[in-house]
């Protein structure tokens, strides 16, 4: 009866109105909160085992990797492949719509138009959607605007005007009349992260807001006083997440540079990299921020997503936000304030020797590179990285791929410690009230890094994937698995649920196709 | 006579896209040279299909003929020695289907023309450059896609060719529902018709009592212009060649 009554508050999360449809899926991560809940629950734990393939839609120019999550409103689905193309499709049939293809203006980096974009630069997570128009970012730094209806290009703009592009990857965010973007390139030594935000309807810049700030504002003393500033990465690459009640948006950002692994040319924390920030969404100004990795010398971007959680904390309800980092630790934060309330490893971390009251991680100083090479844990991949975890209220549990790894680090770069440890890949459920795996499910097979995504149900399920392609459904509470099914190709993205007529369909991308399955 | 010899592509490049001669003569060189790979129809075969190449459909000229002239490493695309003149023709004849409305210029006044759009309502359900509806197809590259006699064609007699995805289309659902608008995409099992309020109707063979294929287009024939206005009008539409690659809705189905 407790357990019922503690279920039913934690379930009382409000979301955002724009998102209570709970047929559709309209940002990367469902709805503004970034849980990748979906309220469906036609398919449970007592049918799952009997989900079936619906419908199969193949790419036909093929990506490298397919990294976006398909939105889906009143039963068409939308998605991007890589930084150049758009589909609009029939989201119970899978048939085609229309497609956008984007002429990249200038390949990313090389700034010769007949060079193909650099690697990385061509991924992309996929749309934003309001009203008759869509978003997406482009392998040429661009963000289109494109209608909805007939997928003609309506604007387009650069979003590293004058500046060198190094792509834009990431879902665009829609708040209010302003669709809201960020960058890649952080790892490039030649960028200074901003976020920003474009008028919907004209494309134009309403606002920018750097992550690393100029002398002379606020934390700049986080730097040293040199020019170091201006090519400090912390780089936007993710989706942020909001909350309409605070009138806040939460950004995650990039690993601090020039140089990734060597940071004795940016003593200092080098604010805002590897943080969490909260801004205004109509100016951008930022309210607070809570650094994970302050001096980050094991690139280690924050750039997981920020889930809003409503939830009791020690007997109180309280505004969370919640982020499982690349550096192994789960963080709980209070989402009013800034104010950190916890740490704990969700997979092997053996970087920090402690955190301070305040929440400042202190690291080891073993744990340094150097020119002997420093063993640490994670390794340069992350304990997780971007692939989006998913938290679902009627478990209390935050669901996410894992990786228990080592790596040596050297001011040059890092490698992986194969001798003391094979890197293990995971799919973790830890709880929110304690931090501790309530259930692991431990992948056999190849332990490259898995940036498959998650997401849970109403229906007691949460779903995940293998690095190889098994696309898994399992029971949200336990971890035992119901269903599973080999989609022959590698997944580097996060599933999502969605409704057309009164049938529940369950998509995810893989490798050069989207699939869909249902029940008979 | 190098630098003449430097200015000679261009030279011949200007005069070839419509001249139906050089074009003969590439359709026999892309028979023999290209058709093994690239297919007769240039839709595929072991090679790509050129109707997906962003290079064949919107890039410049000098590419694709430099392409030919140097093949691509590493692919069973090789160079191929021969004389310039003969591999623009092959450029030529490739166009001709690729982008089919290259030529000269349409006389007329544009400007006047981009007026007759406005007036005349076309953008109601065409787009021009990212500004008007959606029930007919984005004009923003006609230019490119079709020879000017034809855009002429499409305005009088708008029926004489419905562009793929937009034929007209009535359903009567068992419901007793009835609805209007262009099919853009249908098979066995469903159609997907764009309604002329801009919103989809995604239905099931089995939910639909009645479909009837109109033969004529949604769109009205346009009279009352002037020769002078429909002049301006077709150099304005032909004005337009934004590289978009849009491919059909067909094309994902082979």
């Amino acid at each position: 009866m407790l357990f019922l009554a503690l279920t039913l508050t934690l379930s009382a999360q409000t979301i955002d109105p724009r998102y209570a449809n709970p047929n559709d899926w309209l940002t990367y991560d469902r709805d503004n909160t970034g849980r990748r809940f979906s309220p469906l629950a036609q398919i449970t734990r007592a049918n799952v085992a009997q989900m079936k393939a619906e419908w199969v839609f193949q790419i036909t120019r093929l990506p490298t990797r397919s990294e976006a999550t398909p939105l889906v409103r009143d039963g068409i689905m939308y998605f991007t492949v890589g930084g150049e193309e758009a589909y609009a499709l029939d989201a119970r049939t899978g048939r085609v719509l229309w497609n956008y293809l984007h002429k990249p203006a200038v390949s990313t980096e090389s700034g010769d138009p007949s060079q193909p974009p650099r690697q990385g630069a061509n991924w992309n997570r996929g749309m934003a959607i309001s009203g008759t128009r869509v978003f997406m970012a482009t392998s040429d730094c661009r963000l289109l605007g494109i209608d909805a209806r007939n997928g003609s290009l309506v604007w387009q703009s650069n979003v590293r005007e004058g500046l060198p592009c190094f792509g834009t990857t990431g879902a665009p965010l829609i708040l209010g009349s302003r669709v809201l973007l960020g960058e890649r390139g952080g790892d490039t030594g030649q960028l200074r992260g901003h976020l920003d935000a474009y008028e919907v309807e004209t494309g134009k810049l309403s606002w920018r807001w750097f992550t690393i700030p100029a002398p002379g504002e606020p934390h700049a003393d986080s730097w040293p006083a040199t020019d170091v500033w201006k090519v400090g990465g912390a780089a936007t690459w993710t989706s942020g997440t909001h909350d309409p009640d605070l009138n806040l948006v939460y950004w995650p950002t990039g690993n601090p540079g020039p140089k990734d692994f060597d940071g004795s040319d940016r003593k200092g924390d080098n604010l805002f990299s590897n943080s969490v920030v909260a801004l205004r969404p109509a100016s951008g100004e930022r309210v607070w921020h809570y650094q994970f990795t302050p001096h980050d010398v094991w690139d280690w971007d924050s750039n997981e997503t920020p889930v809003l959680i409503d939830a009791l904390w020690q007997g109180t309800p309280r505004k969370l936000l919640v982020q499982a980092n690349r550096n192994g630790y789960l963080y709980v934060v209070d989402r009013t304030s800034g104010r950190f309330l916890r740490a704990t490893p969700f997979a092997k971390a053996t970087w920090a020797k402690e955190f301070t009251s305040e929440g400042r991680a202190i690291p080891r100083a073993t744990a340094i590179p150097n020119a002997k090479g420093a063993r640490v844990c994670p390794d340069v991949h992350g304990g997780t990285n971007w692939q989006p975890p998913a938290y679902n209220p009627q478990t209390g549990l935050m669901y996410l791929t894992a990786r228990d790894s080592c790596g040596i680090y050297f001011p040059t770069g890092p490698t992986i410690d194969l001798e003391t440890q094979q890197p293990q890949q995971y799919f973790r459920a830890v709880e929110l009230a304690t931090g501790k795996v309530r259930w692991e499910y431990a992948f056999e097979g190849v332990q490259e890094v898995n940036h498959a995504g998650a997401m849970t149900t109403a229906g007691g399920l949460v779903f995940f994937s293998s690095r190889e392609g098994q696309f898994l459904a399992a029971d949200a509470g336990t971890g035992k698995v119901l269903w599973h099914f080999n989609t022959g190709g590698a997944i580097r993205a996060g599933p999502m649920t969605y409704s057309v007529r009164g049938k529940q369909y369950v998509a995810i991308m893989s490798k050069a196709a989207v699939f869909t399955f249902a029940l008979p | 006579m190098r630098f003449l010899l430097a200015l000679l592509p261009a030279i011949l490049w200007g005069q070839l896209p419509s001249d139906p001669a050089a074009i003969a003569k590439g359709e026999v060189l892309y028979r023999n040279t290209c058709a093994g790979c690239h297919g007769p129809n240039l839709r595929g075969g072991e090679g790509p299909n050129l109707f997906h190449s962003r290079m064949v459909v919107g890039g410049p000229p000098r590419n694709f003929f430099s392409l030919l002239s140097k093949g691509r490493p590493n692919t069973e695309m090789i160079p191929f020695r021969l004389p310039e003149e003969q591999l623009w023709q092959i450029v030529a004849y490739v166009y001709s289907h690729t982008r089919p409305g290259l030529g000269p210029p349409v006389p007329g006044d544009v400007a006047a023309g981009e007026h007759v759009f406005e007036q005349a309502g076309c953008r109601g359900c065409h787009m021009v450059s990212g500004k008007g509806g959606v029930l007919g197809p984005d004009l923003s590259s006609l230019g490119l896609r079709m020879p000017a006699e034809k855009i002429r064609e499409s305005i009088v007699n708008p029926s004489a060719e419905i562009a793929e995805g937009y034929s007209a289309v009535r359903i009567t659902l068992r419901t007793g529902q009835s609805m209007g608008g262009t099919l853009r995409n249908h098979d066995n099992f469903s159609y997907q018709v764009l309604r002329q309020d801009g919103e989809y109707a995604l239905i099931d063979h089995a939910e639909a009592s009645k479909i009837e294929r109109l033969s004529h287009s949604l769109m009205p024939a346009t009279t009352g212009l002037s020769p002078e206005q429909l002049q301006n009008l077709v150099a304005f539409l032909h004005r337009q060649r934004a590289p978009i690659l849009k491919f059909p809705v067909t094309f994902f189905n082979y």
